[in-house]
């Protein structure tokens, strides 16, 4: 089973290969510089590089559905679930290279523009596990309805945060004592660092396993 | 009998079109043609061979296996009338995909079809003429160990040269005698000179299994002045139509010496078989 969830996640990188050109690298290149330049931030060119791994993550399911590819894994002997579970793989590993670049970005960039290290750091990583958990919204949504069918539905969580972040503002100009406690916040996580991030990777680890589920359950009941 | 394929009972419904008890088999050593009009139910048979899809009951068997979701199909060879890879994967890439997930690959094997057949690796899928994309799949198709071969309209929009380059593959692959090829098309006169056996199949049923031969000498076409036939005799043609010059439709063979010798009455040839059955459940409708 280990052997063909690894070869399925090689399948999915060769699947999105094509998009891994040349010309595309000058593109993001070119953006981030542009970034750079403008917000004079780590944090901004960090959180672009997660950005653009978010974009790659629909490449399989677009370009699969152009192929029928569903079926091509089916002749290929591949369990549903192994799909699943390998697209999650493939997802995860997408995001954990462009954490490890947006660190390496932080570690280069932060000295250039006068920021301190460690405050760039969580930051990014705080960025990284929002796409993470808006990913494992959206991986379900395109396993039950494919990638054109689900073009509209995957825009749901962002549109969910942008309305939690324009409530969270308007709560807290209204609201005082909100405010007085999301200041307090950072420095709650460094007097309870251990569980915070106990909390965190529960709550992400609760997610996974839910969005795992639910992709699982809606593949097997699909005919290609 | 060493069956490579049993299908027993098959049922599909869907919306407008249902394979119905759909049973037949094709042995180890052999062609096995299967034809029929558009939309008869070909492809949905062929989904159901490879366990694309799930059929609402009867059996589909592999070399005495059942065909599960997960089964082994290692063994099984597929050519489609699309394939299935990627457009803009590269043929290197088509191999850097499909190779881990079969044991018996041979890479060696697959670059002396690949060069056999004039493809280039460095060239992409969506470059590769419809024949170059047959003979791609085909290429890894006979580079994993299969025994059987199922090919789905892959010699449909081919020039001549190529569909007879196609099928002398397949009549060397099933020299063999463990291996077996189900072919299905509606290009009939590939069948008439590789098939060994023919499953004919039409709105979802199957109308005939049996060797080529059998099929061919079954029936005979009949045609001749439409004022000359009584109605009765009429009743039994399949397919009957007129036109300016006069009657045709096809009867059983054994019923030919009951018609009148004033009627033209020939051998018929496989594409005439698929258009009368065709033609007469229309009439029947």
């Amino acid at each position: 089973m280990m052997s063909k969830l690894l070869s399925f996640v090689k399948l999915d990188f060769i699947t999105i290969k094509p998009y891994m050109t040349m010309k595309n690298l000058w593109i993001y290149v070119l953006t981030m510089a542009f970034m750079a330049f403008s917000t004079q931030s780590a944090t901004s060119v960090a959180s672009m590089i997660l950005m653009i791994a978010s974009l790659h993550v629909i490449y399989p399911f677009a370009l699969g559905e152009k192929s029928n590819i569903d079926a091509f894994y089916i002749t290929l002997s591949i369990p549903r679930r192994i799909v699943v579970y390998g697209r999650y793989l493939f997802v995860l590993c997408l995001d954990v290279c462009a954490l490890l670049i947006g660190f390496l970005i932080a570690l280069i960039l932060s000295p250039l523009f006068k920021e301190n290290l460690n405050e760039t750091l969580l930051p990014i990583f705080v960025v990284f596990l929002l796409f993470t958990i808006i990913q494992l919204i959206q991986l379900p949504i395109y396993f039950a309805l494919g990638y054109t069918k689900a073009k509209v539905f995957v825009m749901l969580p962002y549109v969910l945060l942008f309305v939690l972040f324009m409530l969270s503002t308007h709560i807290i100009e209204s609201l005082p004592a909100v405010a007085d406690f999301l200041e307090e916040i950072p420095a709650m996580f460094v007097q309870h660092k251990i569980a915070v991030v106990l909390l965190c990777v529960g709550i992400w680890s609760f997610l996974l396993l839910v969005s795992t589920a639910i992709s699982t359950r809606s593949y097997q009941k699909k005919e290609f | 009998m060493n069956n490579i394929i049993e299908i027993d009972k098959l049922k599909k419904q869907y919306d407008g079109f249902a394979l119905n008890e759909v049973s037949f088999h094709l042995q180890a050593g052999y062609i096995g043609g299967f034809v029929g009009p558009n939309g008869a139910g070909k492809t949905t048979t062929i989904k159901a061979i490879l366990g694309i899809i799930r059929p609402d009951s009867g059996q589909v068997k592999i070399m005495g296996e059942e065909v599960k979701e997960g089964t082994a199909k290692e063994f099984i060879g597929v050519v489609m009338d699309n394939p299935f890879y990627v457009e803009d994967w590269r043929i290197k890439d088509v191999e850097a995909a499909v190779s881990p997930f079969y044991s018996q690959w041979n890479s060696t094997q697959f670059h002396s079809y690949l060069k056999q057949f004039h493809i280039q690796t460095n060239k992409k899928v969506k470059e590769l003429s419809r024949g170059m994309k047959v003979k791609l799949q085909m290429a890894v198709a006979l580079s994993h160990g299969a025994r059987l071969l199922v090919l789905d309209e892959p010699t449909s929009g081919l020039d001549p040269v190529a569909r007879d380059e196609i099928c002398g593959m397949l009549q060397d692959f099933v020299s063999d005698e463990n291996h077996a090829v189900l072919f299905s098309t509606h290009i009939t006169a590939d069948l008439e000179k590789i098939a060994d056996f023919i499953t004919f199949i039409s709105d979802g049923e199957i109308w005939y299994s049996g060797t080529k031969d059998e099929l061919l000498e079954k029936y005979v076409r009949i045609s001749g002045n439409p004022r000359e036939i009584p109605e009765n005799q009429k009743a039994r043609i399949i397919g009957y139509r007129e036109h300016s010059t006069g009657f045709e439709g096809m009867i059983q063979a054994t019923d030919s010496r009951q018609f009148s010798s004033k009627f033209l009455i020939e051998p018929v040839t496989l594409d005439e078989i698929i258009i009368f059955i065709n033609k007469g459940r229309k009439n029947d409708e």
